[in-house]
């Protein structure tokens, strides 16, 4: 320790250090081995004040030696007076006093940084992804169209290009509607076929969202109509990446392993729609594209006409779509419309939480002002006495009233400069645990405006409850104010019991936080507790599109036989199977392909057209139940029998079971189902998955065998007993070896895939979680506050008590009580606050009520453990206050 | 004793009022004789029932600008002690000061009994 002690010595000015280090030295030995031979060494204690006091010699010295060097220069001091000289006369004193009482700078101080950290940080986020403007011209006036089930009201997933082309034609409120799809380019690198994402967009997609190629040009009608040369437009950052930014790209020609194509354009570093596009192409109307008019895995785009309102914009569509159904009934009969701002589009999910995190950021800041409050309320009660006494000494109220607001200025300002080492902090902590997929975490940065608008609030807070009490001593009073402090009470506005209710009112705000952070923490462990339905640990999901560059099926079909061979030779792999659309798929990594079919049920009245139930399908090989482990609770799994030879099969889903059979088994009926609708026995019923992560809900499923309905969309999922992530390599180049002039689309762990939701969830609740903590912190420090005031204030009451013989256990009840009562209070109130506003996080909850036992008594314990560690603090010290010392206060 | 002082001088030492408590402890330990370091440090306690306890880094601080205001200057210990100590003494100005500052406190009080803050008058 001394070593320690000798190091500290440093902090001093040399010619200090020269003069007396050693002398301070010997002086902290003697007095350490005085302390230990008085056999209660209390180290901590001794070596803190020791060191604590070099800090302050360092400062203060300083400070001595340049008010000396300024004597000497024969500068006189105006002590008292107005302008600067008394400014910096009161700024010296402020800080003075400060420093005297490291304890209520401190608390202060770390209140306001805790606050306006927080809440700046989280804010910036949230700015960041939600409330920038999109970089887009007029981005208002962008809006994605989507069909809509009329029957059910449920949104479908997107537009197709017939829909969208009827109602380019009939609409007058919009000014361009297009659809864009997925779509890949293969290049041939190192002999094998790698897909470029790609997005074939038709015309009017760039119309509708404002934008225009940086370098180069759009595209042309005729190339829309696919009439001349296959052209390309780069996105910027593959400009970038692959082509090393040379804006001489525009015209040139790029071989594509299905052709080539001349870059038309070089599209701006803002525009990622969607983020992971490397190219955008036209897409040329195909003579398909009537025939599938209910399909909807097309993003439909739209721009609203100039002043037409989305509102306006809806009713147009409801109208087109009523025609249309009634045009054509099969296809369109109980579909219409839903125009979404593209704003709530993109950021739609993530609009509540980060709306319920913006009220909690507002909690929080109220909490660290109310602490503030009560602290500089606390003070200025406390020094009540000393203002009366400067005022009767001459002192006017205006100086006084300078003096303390130089103070709460001071400590404003030094809680900011801590608040912003907070706000940085958290704002690089929040980019780095930021799921990647969330829109623009990458461009969360402080947010100058909010770190403004933070710091202001509590400076005025600080500054208001600062001058309050002084104000208060308009000069009639004083002779109160004295005569009243010399009994040891406060009233006015800074007084116990006006304290007391800016506590309650924090712990209030802290229970709000805290019920919301439970539920959704509960809600969130209650949804990982559910079954997926499969299982994802070890699995590995290889997506290839094999529409293009095989002459027949049967080339096709060897394709896959062959690569599931080579597949399941790799090492570590243990079952490998097929299908068609794996569960968990998002946009990002695998292409979800989500296909709905209508479906009759053979032997029933068929309802009329249109009207029929719906059901996702998809096409599976025989193994992939057992690949994911999903159980076959009836009948029978497909098998090698199921060929294009045998009887047309089909195997449900238990919902599909449930909802249209009842009790009844349906294994044995026939479904008339298909793109072509023909009868298929149904010949089992497997479990139910989550299609999309933990928080879907399972709906109707009809599973094909991939030999009875072929298809492209291919997924080939892997069963490990190995970390299913090293298997990508091999896994690609086992498919190469089937056919090299196969590209592969994209590869996944099904882990990873749920790890994407996990992550925001996870980051989400975090935010959330550490809010809450941090209003409970704050307002245990409030508490604490409180509590250390109103002892302090009642020392002689304590002394009294003591003298006439209570024990010390009753005057630690009494503190203890006093703390956890006021918790209590604050507990009874936060809980009725919270109650009504959790309906506004109903829709973030899954199987939990608002009155979860669990995270109700979690939090009652919580508070009331905070609350009586910040009661115990000031309680232990009344308890070993003297009472000889605390009477002769009196 | 009556001190006569000019006053050029009484300027000065209201210049230096009021003392913080540590220097005026320390003024007021070595009134009566002179001190080493920790010498002071114990006799503040002593005189204070243990209620100031300084701490070297509070002492040597304070030390350094009596010194610089010259209101204790360095001085040979006594005959038994150990020469590897220093020993300061009071000044007579910092004499001065003490009493100034003494004085200064005895009015306050004596205004607090007026105005029966305290007890007695």
């Amino acid at each position: 320790m001394l070593a320690l002690y000798r190091r500290m010595l440093a902090l001093l000015p040399r010619e200090v250090r020269a003069e007396y280090g050693r002398e301070m030295e010997e002086v902290v030995r003697d007095h350490w081995e005085e302390e230990r031979s008085r056999g209660r060494p209390r180290a901590v204690r001794f070596w803190g004040r020791q060191f604590w006091a070099v800090i302050r010699a360092a400062v203060t010295t300083r400070m001595d030696d340049r008010r000396r060097r300024r004597r000497v220069q024969g500068e006189t001091r105006t002590d008292g007076g107005g302008g600067m000289d008394g400014l910096t006369h009161d700024l010296r004193q402020t800080l003075r006093g400060l420093w005297k009482r490291p304890g209520f700078a401190a608390i202060t101080v770390l209140t306001l940084g805790l606050g306006i950290g927080a809440s700046t940080a989280i804010f910036s986020a949230v700015h960041a992804v939600l409330f920038r403007d999109l970089p887009y011209d007029g981005p208002e006036q962008i809006v994605v169209i989507f069909h809509e089930n009329t029957l059910t009201g449920e949104r479908g997933f997107g537009l197709s290009p017939a829909n969208a082309r009827d109602i380019d034609e009939n609409a007058e409120l919009l000014s361009a509607v297009a659809v864009a799809e997925p779509w890949s380019l293969d290049l041939q690198i190192d002999g094998r076929a790698q897909a470029i994402r790609a997005w074939a967009v038709s015309d009017g997609f760039f119309e509708a969202l404002g934008v225009e190629p940086i370098h180069g040009r759009g595209f042309s009608e005729a190339e829309y109509a696919g009439t001349e040369n296959a052209v390309v437009m780069v996105g910027h950052r593959s400009w970038l990446n692959r082509f090393g930014g040379d804006p001489g790209l525009v015209g040139e020609t790029l071989v594509f392993q299905d052709g080539s194509v001349t870059v038309a354009g070089i599209l701006g570093p803002d525009f990622k729609l969607p983020d992971e596009a490397e190219l955008w192409v036209p897409r040329v109307p195909r003579e398909s594209d009537g025939v599938e008019r209910p399909a909807d895995y097309m993003l439909g785009v739209a721009r609203l006409a100039p002043g037409v309102s989305v509102e306006q914009a809806q009713t147009e569509l409801s109208r087109i779509g009523a025609s249309l159904a009634e045009r054509y009934p099969e296809d369109m009969g109980n579909t219409s419309f839903r125009a979404v701002p593209l704003r709530e589009h993109l950021f739609g999910d993530v609009r509540t939480p980060l709306m319920v995190l913006l009220a909690a950021v507002g909690l929080v800041l109220l909490i660290a002002c109310g602490n503030v409050a009560g602290l500089m309320l606390a003070r200025g009660a406390r020094r009540q006495r000393e203002y009366a006494l400067k005022g009767a000494l001459g002192a006017s109220t205006t100086r006084l009233v300078r003096q303390i607001t130089i103070e709460s200025l001071v400590l404003a300002a030094l809680g900011c400069v801590l608040g912003i080492g907070i706000t940085y902090l958290g704002v690089n902590i929040i980019g780095h645990l930021g799921p990647d997929h969330l829109p623009r975490i990458d461009e969360v940065a402080i947010d100058g405006s909010v770190l403004l608008f933070a710091g202001v609030v509590s400076a005025i807070s600080a500054l208001l409850s600062g001058i309050t009490p002084s104000i208060k001593l308009s000069r009639p009073e004083l002779a109160m104010a004295l005569g009243d402090g010399s009994r040891g009470s406060t009233r006015g506005p800074g007084s116990l019991r006006g304290r007391n209710r800016l506590v309650v009112v924090e712990v209030a705000a802290a229970v709000v936080l805290l019920v919301g952070a439970g539920l959704l923490t509960r809600s969130f462990t209650t949804l990982l507790d559910e079954e997926l339905g499969f299982d994802p640990v070890g699995r590995l999901a290889v997506q290839v599109f094999a529409y293009d560059g095989y002459e027949s099926a049967e080339a096709r079909a060897a394709f896959v036989r062959q690569a599931i061979e080579n597949l399941e030779s790799l090492p570590g792999v243990s079952g490998v199977a097929l299908t068609s659309s794996v569960p968990s798929a998002t946009d990002g990594r695998l292409a979800s392909i989500d296909i709905d079919l209508r479906f009759t049920i053979g032997d029933r009245v068929a309802p009329p057209p249109g009207q029929e139930p719906i059901a996702a399908i998809s096409q599976v090989s025989p193994g992939l139940f057992d690949v994911l482990e999903m159980p076959v609770v009836e009948g029978r799994a497909f098998d090698d029998g199921d060929g294009p030879d045998g009887a047309l099969v089909v195997i449900v889903n238990e919902t599909l079971a449930r909802r249209y059979f009842g009790d009844a088994s349906p294994v044995g009926e026939t479904l008339v189902i298909g793109f072509r609708p023909m009868p298929r026995e149904v010949v089992g019923v497997v479990a139910d998955v989550r299609p999309q992560g933990y928080e879907s809900e399972a709906r109707p499923e009809v599973y094909f065998p991939m030999n009875q309905f072929g298809t492209g969309s291919l997924t080939f999922v892997l069963a490990s007993d190995v970390d299913a992530a090293t298997l990508v390599a091999p896994a690609m180049d086992a498919i190469w070896d089937a056919n090299p002039a196969q590209s592969i689309w994209g590869t996944a762990t099904l882990e990873s895939l749920l790890d994407d939701w996990l992550t925001e969830r996870t980051f989400n609740l975090l935010l959330m979680a550490s809010l809450a903590v941090i209003a409970l912190v704050l307002a245990g420090i409030g508490i604490y506050g409180l509590i250390s005031f109103s002892v302090e204030e009642r020392v002689a009451e304590m002394g009294i008590r003591r003298a006439l013989g209570g024990g010390a256990a009753s005057i630690l009840r009494m503190v203890l009580v006093e703390g956890t009562r006021l918790a209590a209070f604050g507990l009874a109130l936060g809980l009725v606050l919270a109650y009504p506003l959790t309906r506004f996080i109903q829709g973030m909850l899954h199987g939990v009520q608002a009155t979860d036992p669990v995270v109700l008594l979690g939090l009652v314990l919580a508070v009331m453990a905070v609350a009586g560690l910040a009661a115990l603090v000031p309680a232990l010290r009344a308890v070993r206050a003297d009472p000889m010392t605390a009477l002769r206060t009196e | 004793m009556v001190m006569h002082v000019t006053e050029e001088a009484s300027a000065v030492i209201e210049d230096l009022l009021p003392l913080t408590h540590v220097v005026y402890y320390v003024l007021l330990s070595l009134s009566d004789e002179a001190r080493h370091g920790y010498g002071i440090i114990k006799d503040v306690a002593d005189r204070t029932g243990g209620g100031l306890e300084l701490e070297a880094g509070t002492l040597y601080a304070a030390i350094k600008r009596l010194r610089g205001d010259d209101l204790i200057d360095e001085t040979v210990g006594p005959p038994e002690a150990d020469a590897r100590r220093r020993y300061y003494r009071l000044t007579p100005k910092g004499g001065r000061v003490l009493r100034a500052e003494s004085e200064r406190l005895e009015l306050m009080v004596r205004l607090a009994r007026d105005a029966r803050v305290l007890p007695g008058a």
